[in-house]
């Protein structure tokens, strides 16, 4: 762990973390586009999600929909990640001790492997159900893991102040 | 009675004592809502957006792609105002000081009459006036992203 945290510190005293935690504008920029760009990344993505489980825009094909956004989706993720590496970057021996980050940290994790069971399990047959109005029921699942997943990470991202 | 002898007053029912003296746990489960339906309405206009710009789903009408945004936009709207009210009414004088706060609260009621006239009339005509939808599109986009953008600085201050 120690390890971990001498990494932290490091980050927390390089010019650019201290630079970035100390500008009056910088800092809320980028806490401002760590946010507003989760509506490319997660907000484009529960779109998706909701034509998975058969709400939403039940009659364009999966597949379609989940090509047609996923440029957006990625882009956004993108966005999120580069600006959430720079805020670890500015608040690192901040955060490392805050229990709701770690808490953040396993529910991206879930979510990746959501994404990876989805990418490379579930879509294998979708060429099959792509046209359904309602996909089938491990289609469904990835669907709402996904958004529970992701809404997990941005209710414990909005925690990380409380107990901070 | 003034503005802000009327907030004051507001802050003294007994809604807004019990909001303010309530379980943190309270408190910040309106913080999730919020924020949860704010990434939710930006999505859906965003959605919109690209469509009416022709940057995704140009094989489908836009007038489809817009209905879909729409209610998700409405359900979504109805969360953020709902718990933005209550979070507001748990120290409306505190939240009034706040210049972000008012800026906000403007550029909102920009978004939300735009959206339900120039935005509302064009999009459905899309087809038709493909350059005014643009324009709409790219409008709408800076007005909702202004208010998250304003929003996102009253914490700052």
């Amino acid at each position: 762990m120690s390890v971990l945290y001498d990494f932290a510190q490091l980050l927390y005293d390089s010019d650019f973390g201290t630079a970035l935690r100390e500008s009056q504008y910088a800092f809320p920029a980028v806490e401002g586009i760590h946010l507003l760009g989760l509506a490319f990344s997660i907000g484009l993505l529960a779109f998706a999600d909701l034509r998975l489980v058969g709400v939403l825009l039940r009659d364009e094909p999966v597949l379609d929909v989940l090509r047609q956004l996923r440029p957006f989706i990625l882009g956004g993720f993108a966005i999120t990640f580069a600006t959430g590496a720079m805020l670890f970057w500015a608040l690192s021996i901040k955060l490392l001790p805050n229990p709701i980050f770690s808490v953040k940290l396993i529910f991206i994790l879930l979510a990746g492997l959501n994404f990876l069971w989805f990418e490379f399990g579930v879509m294998r047959g979708a060429a099959e159900w792509s046209d359904h109005p309602v996909p089938p029921v491990n289609a469904r699942i990835a669907g709402w893991t996904s958004l529970a997943f992701w809404s997990a990470v941005v209710i414990s991202g909005r925690l990380i102040p409380y107990l901070g | 009675m003034s503005i802000f002898e009327t907030l004051q007053w507001v802050q003294g029912t007994e809604l807004g004592i019990a909001l303010r003296k309530s379980n943190h746990l309270v408190g910040a489960s309106f913080q999730f809502a919020h924020v949860l339906g704010i990434v939710l309405l930006l999505a859906s206009v965003t959605l919109m957006s690209l469509r009416l710009l022709g940057l995704a789903f140009v094989k489908q009408a836009p007038a489809r792609i817009v209905e879909t945004g729409n209610k998700v936009l409405g359900l979504s709207l109805a969360v953020v105002v709902i718990s933005g009210t209550l979070i507001f009414l748990s120290g409306p004088v505190r939240y009034y000081s706040n210049e972000f706060f008012r800026i906000k609260i403007v550029v909102l009621v920009a978004a939300l009459l735009f959206q339900a006239s120039l935005f509302r009339v064009v999009s459905q005509r899309a087809a038709r006036y493909p350059l005014a939808a643009k324009a709409v599109a790219i409008v709408s986009l800076l007005l909702w992203f202004g208010v998250g953008a304003s929003a996102r600085m009253i914490g700052f201050i």
